[in-house]
């Protein structure tokens, strides 16, 4: 049986919620974002126009494939929130095969080959967004229950 | 006793390689199409690193360590962008200013920023050249360690889940207890 972690305490609960919180707004800031905002993002994206989509009128403050990873993780953090009983720890060869559609995408113009258009590359991307926010979930559900406690301890406190 | 690995080594590896394949023009360039990934990465490096080293002598890895793993990771990050910025500088000879001032010029050329943002980016690139350049390293090191405080640590934290290991089992008896008797 895989390992699990139990989201019945009232922390754990909490703690996911502040992640959530965080992960969206992190992940809605770049639509239509101020000039300072825009400046920020700056640090961590390319921001190049042809590169990134255009919601509400606006280009957005990341390219399509951060909004990918930003939206994918933001919606396995709220996902990780609302789980009624457990959390599913997988193995760590699911969160390297979420990465590998992303790399493959990101090596295409290395190799001379045609590239994805903007929409395309947004969702290439969710996969490994996703996984980097379960597992990051996962981190925070884990410090917060106790990072003493052993995995089938969990288990047990998860099925009883 | 509770034998454990040095974070230092670990972190040194992966803030070091975050700040290499971000600082170097080329790499770094092709590297920002990937997000935030040095950043991140270098976490998850660090926290691989000291997982591996933890596994070798039977040792814990908690997803707390990882996470601290990837804090340190940024320490490490943040002195390998200073020195790394710097050899890059000295290579193409150019300043920081200069630097900055080409970096200013591509935003402009995307067209992607409000004229508000060019204004401000223009005032900078004026203070960046009145500044000495020892003032610009240093405000440099800060932004590079704010940000991988928080991104190396992300990526240490998420390292920490994907490959955390518990302590082996001992089958040793336990230890007797002082006063039991």
């Amino acid at each position: 049986m895989p390992p699990r972690i139990p989201t019945h305490s009232r922390l754990v609960r909490w703690a996911l919620l502040v992640a959530t919180a965080g992960t969206a707004l992190f992940a809605l800031l770049p639509v239509t974002p101020p000039w300072q905002v825009r400046l920020l993002y700056a640090s961590v994206c390319h921001q190049k126009a042809e590169r990134t989509l255009t919601l509400l009128g606006e280009p957005m403050a990341v390219c399509s494939r951060c909004a990918g990873l930003y939206f994918g993780a933001a919606v396995a953090v709220f996902l990780a929130a609302w789980m009624p009983r457990v959390l599913w720890w997988p193995h760590r060869f699911w969160f390297f095969a979420a990465l590998l559609p992303t790399a493959i995408d990101a090596t295409l113009p290395w190799l001379g080959l045609p590239q994805l258009t903007l929409v395309p590359r947004h969702f290439v991307a969710w996969p490994a967004g996703f996984a980097a926010g379960w597992f990051f979930a996962l981190g925070i559900a884990f410090l917060v229950t106790n990072s003493k406690v052993t995995l089938e301890k969990s288990v047990e406190v998860g099925d009883g | 006793m509770d034998n454990k690995p040095s974070m230092i080594k670990a972190a040194a590896i992966g803030g070091l390689a975050a700040a290499v394949l971000g600082g170097i023009p080329l790499v770094g360039d092709c590297l920002t199409m990937l997000c935030c990934s040095p950043l991140i990465g270098g976490g998850l490096l660090a926290a691989f690193m000291y997982s591996r080293e933890a596994g070798r002598i039977g040792s814990a890895f908690t997803v707390g360590t990882g996470a601290l793993v990837g804090l340190f990771a940024a320490v490490f990050y943040a002195l390998g962008s200073a020195v790394v910025g710097l050899i890059v500088r000295m290579a193409l000879g150019v300043s920081v200013a200069e630097q900055f001032e080409t970096a200013r010029e591509q935003m402009e050329q995307q067209g992607n920023m409000p004229p508000e943002a060019m204004e401000f980016m223009d005032k900078a690139s004026g203070f960046l050249t009145e500044s000495g350049e020892a003032v610009i390293i240093i405000m440099g090191f800060g932004f590079a360690l704010l940000l991988g405080a928080v991104f190396c640590t992300i990526g240490g934290l998420i390292g920490g889940a994907v490959f955390k290991k518990d302590a082996p089992v001992s089958d040793a008896p336990a230890p007797p207890q002082m006063g039991a008797e």
